[in-house]
């Protein structure tokens, strides 16, 4: 660094992606891209500003330390160097899938009632060094498929990401279609209380917006979450919550965050007791908990969780109304917890149900888990079997 | 074969305040390139830092397959900068931060635990040429600010508004005043009760309009999704579809924070009529679509270096002959609900969801106390059949996702009654 400060940070992102799309049925493009860019931070008299682009040159360093003289974003420094706890992450190679097997992948999705479908696959290198002595490299792949289907106007969406191509796109297609077909058939039920379980795209869905905002450092501080003042209480049953960045293959497993923080695992609720928080640098208090990532490389970093383990006691079947998926998740209100949610593509013993709504507040909703499912499958920050809740009130 | 080169440069600066505090303070250039290679009927698709000649190249080498694809390959020659009144460049950082700390002022009040207030400033430059001989260019500053309350009362609840549209520093500045309607609107959400549910008479605020046609009507008015057979709105064209009281439109040249002058497939942008007097006229469109569904392009959008999708701009309900109190008297007993935390749409069925952002009890056609929490949903078609349309438009900005790509849009209508389910906890 060429620039007068007191510390520094320069965060690499380098994305090289291929994908095939498919539009009513059949393939239409295959892209790819590749793209690059880096941030620059600096704290000067212990501010920080950051600044980003394809190349940070000394016009961009000079606007970096012209505003950080005025943040009032306080960081002392950036994180030392430490061991790392390596997990797998990088499962699929790129240049194994040229646009000749990308044809074929698509080709082997084309199927009837497919609205459109999405494959593909991604390489990321994360770089980041830092005048803390920090210099981290970690290589990591994604495959994913994502599958809409509508079927004598029925409709229904499928996904699955994964870091290996561990998945057949096709078993997507024809989930969907199956889903439409159901939805294409539904009826109404009578408003009332129901057993339900949730699939783990909607039990994702539902945490994401409503709960784990929640746990963010920041929003404690700031007054944003209910659970500043429960903190060891016992509130949500007997429910067993985990950020475990480092299980192998995670979607959001790594080894270090967007800030080169060391990820570790960490307990947000034991047995219903709220027991941890998860933070960036910033919102720390000199304890950040490797939480810290970019949504890319412009971004800033902000507290996400990596992947939340979900666990319960009890294990069992799914019974009553089995929703695949809500529609409305990220209007909830994580404030309260409170959430309004349209079932998708629910269905009671196989039969479509057309126009249910759940409302409700999240603490009261987990304290009527009654047991979960035995096969656990990834979506989002979720890491979860199906849960099965007692009493949940359906209105029509 | 047909091609087409864009490259894209942005630069944004976001300031923020927290509870006073300057804080994440971020400037950000970005520069791009993507080709595109519409061959036999397949599209190959490259975006990266390429040069001129190998991107055309590997996008070529990418559409390997053959498909029905074909498009309208007119050119449009141009180059169209947005003059904002006030160009940001000519105010340095302390300034704006100054901005902020008066909105952050006028945002304390009792009951408010927590403020936020952001000022963002952003330039987008495009350039696109195909291979009919067609190059455009364009420049279009966008700037203002998100005032956000966080109140504690007998809930913890928080209230936000967003003034940006195409321009300059002057939106920022005219925002100011905004401050102490949102922290008096949180508190007195932190204190307000539980809506009542079922199927009700609502009077939507313009900006609630305007999600409901945005969300609820106009992604099925998008013709990739009636390709896609997910539109309610296929083969309808020409049909009633409203009554005949509602006209909808979708204009990229008015100033708001949808603006644009070419779209990013370098197709001219114009005001589309999608309703008119009740009759579905025209989807939006595409260079790929307009050739397929029949209409005209422009509608072509994309996030950064992304494959241009068919996208909305402002779009809007224009305004019916209601007064305001006539709705209200019209409505008798229901709810009247302000604004949107976000919501849902299903496009194929028509069937939207969405979040209020605060709203009232209105009983015997007066506005009572205030709720909260308060959800609205539906079914598009049926409500468009028996809307009943207040007399002023204004628009409302926001970001509209759809496939992953982020697009500036604004929404508009004027107050409208309309017949919905409402929800709560």
């Amino acid at each position: 660094m060429e620039v007068n400060v007191d510390g520094w940070e320069i965060y690499e992102e380098r994305i090289r992606s291929r994908y095939v799309v498919l539009e009513d049925g059949k393939i239409k493009i295959i892209g790819e891209k590749y793209d690059s860019g880096k941030a620059l931070r600096v704290i000067k008299n212990g501010r920080c500003a950051m600044v980003s682009g394809k190349v940070i040159d000394n016009m961009m360093m000079e606007r970096a330390v012209k505003i950080a003289r005025i943040s009032e974003e306080r960081l002392d420094d950036f994180p030392a160097r430490k061991r790392l706890n390596r997990p797998r992450v990088y499962g699929v190679r790129l240049d194994d899938f040229d646009e000749a097997r990308m044809k074929d992948i698509g080709e082997a999705m084309e199927t009837e009632g497919v609205s459109s479908a999405y494959f593909s696959v991604e390489e990321i290198v994360r770089r980041i060094e830092n005048s803390s002595g920090v210099d981290y490299e970690e290589k990591e792949s994604y495959a994913g498929v994502i599958v809409e289907a509508v079927v004598d106007g029925g409709n229904a969406y499928e996904y699955c990401e994964s870091r290996r191509f561990d998945f057949d796109p096709e078993d997507f297609v024809e989930r969907a279609i199956e889903l439409a077909i159901i939805d294409s058939r539904a009826e109404k039920v009578e408003s009332g209380k129901y057993t339900v379980t949730l699939s783990p795209i909607a039990v994702d869905q539902l945490l994401t917006f409503s709960l784990y905002p929640a746990f963010y450092r920041e929003n404690i501080k700031k007054g944003r979450s209910v659970l500043a003042d429960l903190m060891g209480e016992k509130v949500m049953g007997e429910l067993t919550l985990i950020d475990d960045p480092v299980i192998e293959y995670g979607i959001n497993s790594c080894s270090f965050d967007d800030e080169g923080v060391r990820t570790e695992k960490k307990v947000l609720v034991e047995r219903g007791v709220i027991k941890g928080s998860i933070s960036d640098l910033i919102h720390s208090d000199g304890n950040p908990t490797g939480n810290g990532f970019r949504e890319d490389y412009s971004s800033y970093p902000a507290i996400s969780p990596t992947n939340v383990v979900l666990d319960f006691p009890e294990t069992g079947e799914a019974e009553g109304v089995y929703v695949h998926a809500f529609t409305g998740a990220h209007t909830a209100n994580f404030v309260s917890g409170d959430f309004s949610l349209k079932l998708m593509n629910a269905s009671i013993d196989g039969k479509g149900i057309k126009g249910a709504m759940i409302y409700g507040n999240v603490y009261e909703f987990l304290k009527k888990i009654s047991h979960i499912g035995k096969e656990v499958r990834q979506i989002g920050y979720t890491t979860s079997p199906e849960i099965v809740l007692e009493g949940i009130e359906i209105k029509i | 074969m047909y091609y087409e080169i864009r490259e894209v440069e942005s630069y944004t600066l976001q300031l923020s305040l927290e509870n006073g505090k300057f804080e994440k303070p971020r400037l950000s250039r970005f520069s791009g390139k993507s080709f595109r290679v519409l061959k036999n009927g397949f599209w190959g698709y490259a975006a990266g830092d390429y040069s001129l000649k190998d991107g055309l190249e590997r996008a070529e080498k990418l559409a390997i397959h053959s498909g029905s694809s074909v498009i309208d390959e007119r050119s449009f020659s141009g180059k169209a900068v947005f003059k904002p009144e006030k160009d940001f460049e000519d105010f340095d950082v302390e300034e704006k931060v100054k901005l902020l700390r008066e909105i952050d002022e006028r945002l304390k009040a009792d009951g408010v635990v927590s403020r936020r207030a952001v000022y963002i400033e952003s330039v987008k430059r495009v350039r696109v040429e195909n291979s009919s001989g067609g190059e455009v260019f364009c420049q279009v500053p966008r700037c203002g600010t998100i005032i956000q309350a966080f109140a504690k009362g007998r809930t913890l609840q928080f209230y936000a508004e967003r003034h940006m549209r195409a321009g300059g520093y002057e939106i920022a500045l005219s925002a100011v005043d905004a401050a102490e309607k949102v922290s008096k609107i949180a508190v007195e959400l932190s204190n307000a009760g539980s809506p009542p549910s079922g199927k009700l008479n609502v009077v939507m605020n313009p900006s609630l309009t305007g999600v409901f046609i945005h969300e609820a009507f106009g992604h099925a008015a998008e013709a990739d999704h009636v390709l896609q057979n997910s539109s309610v709105l296929k083969g309808r064209l020409g049909e009633a579809v409203a009554d005949e009281s509602v006209n909808v439109i979708d204009d990229p040249t008015l100033p708001e924070f949808g603006y644009f002058p070419f779209d990013d497939e370098g197709y001219r942008a114009e005001r589309k009529t999608i309703i008119e007097n009740g009759i579905l006229k025209s989807f939006l469109n595409s260079r790929e679509t307009a050739k397929r569904v029949g209409g005209v392009a422009g509608n072509g959008r994309a996030d950064g270096i992304e494959i241009p999708i068919v996208r909305m701009s402002n779009t809007y309900i224009d305004a019916g002959d209601h007064s305001f109190e006539e709705l209200l008297e019209e409505a008798r007993d229901g709810v009247l609900l302000y604004g949107s935390r976000g919501g849902e749409t299903n496009p194929a069925t028509g069937y939207f969801h969405f979040n209020a952002q605060y709203g009232y009890i209105v009983r015997d056609g007066e506005v009572r106390e205030m709720i909260r929490d308060v959800s609205l949903s539906g079914s598009t078609l049926e409500i468009l059949r028996e809307i009943k349309l207040g007399k002023e438009i204004s628009f409302s900005p926001g970001f509209c996702g759809k496939a992953g790509q982020l697009v500036p849009v604004s929404d508009g209508g004027p107050f409208a009654l309309v017949k919905a389910f409402v929800g709560g906890e």
